[in-house]
């Protein structure tokens, strides 16, 4: 598998970038920083800017986990 | 003699007025008790406050012993070595932030694009439609309002400024902010 997928946490530790990534370590990244964190996130597609709504993983993407906002 | 009687007494000091005053036997005696008394009294506070004065000694001691410990050449260096790596951690860690958001800023361009960032830059804020239809605005502060209504959102600690601002963005364009 192509290393080639990105991953933008932008998460309590401040704003991470972690590169060439293959598409199943970028899953467990996901699922590692959900877990760890316990906080809701938005996966999108920096390209399109969309929300995913299924995480379908590709080589050559670049994913960013969005916090999801709390109103107070 | 009367019961009572004063007279003037010219001194070098000054000149004053001297009474005196017939006691009667019962309270020649009283007082005599009562004096008696107060000195018993003096003389156990003061075996009281020497008992004290000794146990106090005592525990200065041992805290003399312990705090010698705490100056012993080991301690003072550990303590000199653990301050130095909070001030170089702190230092790391503010370092850290500013490349972090830097990192963010520039993320935050490639991300909303460039008419978005320079409208969110030069003008302070930044104009968005929301999933239920409403007009948004949200400032460089990252401070999101309604119309005129500010909407109170919680900024996580360490998130970068430009970071917030796409999460906000982003929760209120997918209709996910809830409060709490």
């Amino acid at each position: 598998m192509i290393e080639t997928t990105t991953v933008f946490v932008l998460g309590r530790k401040g704003h991470e970038e972690f590169r060439n990534l293959t598409p199943e370590e970028a899953e467990t990244l996901i699922n590692e920083v959900e877990s760890a964190e316990g906080k809701r996130y938005f996966i999108a597609d920096k390209k399109t800017q969309t929300v995913l709504k299924e995480l379908k993983l590709q080589d050559d993407q670049e994913l960013v986990m969005i916090p999801v906002a709390g109103g107070g | 003699m009367n019961e009572e009687s004063r007279r003037l007494e010219v001194t070098p000091e000054g000149v004053f007025i001297v009474g005196s005053r017939k006691i009667s036997l019962s309270s020649l005696k009283a007082r005599k008790t009562r004096l008696e008394s107060q000195i018993l009294r003096l003389h156990r506070e003061q075996i009281q406050l020497k008992s004290q004065i000794e146990a106090n000694n005592k525990k200065i001691g041992e805290l003399e012993l312990e705090l010698a410990t705490f100056n012993s050449p080991e301690v003072l260096a550990w303590i000199e070595r653990r301050e130095r790596q909070i001030v170089e951690a702190r230092e790391r860690r503010r370092e850290e932030r500013k490349e972090a958001n830097q990192r963010a800023r520039v993320f935050l361009r490639e991300y909303i694009g460039e008419e978005p960032y320079a409208k969110l830059r030069n003008k302070g804020f930044l104009e968005f439609k929301g999933s239920d239809g409403r007009n948004y605005r949200i400032n460089s502060k990252g401070q999101l309002y309604c119309g005129s209504s500010r909407i109170c959102v919680i900024h996580p600690r360490n998130l970068p400024l430009p970071d917030f601002v796409i999460s906000v963005l982003t929760t209120v364009k997918e209709g996910q902010l809830v409060r709490r």
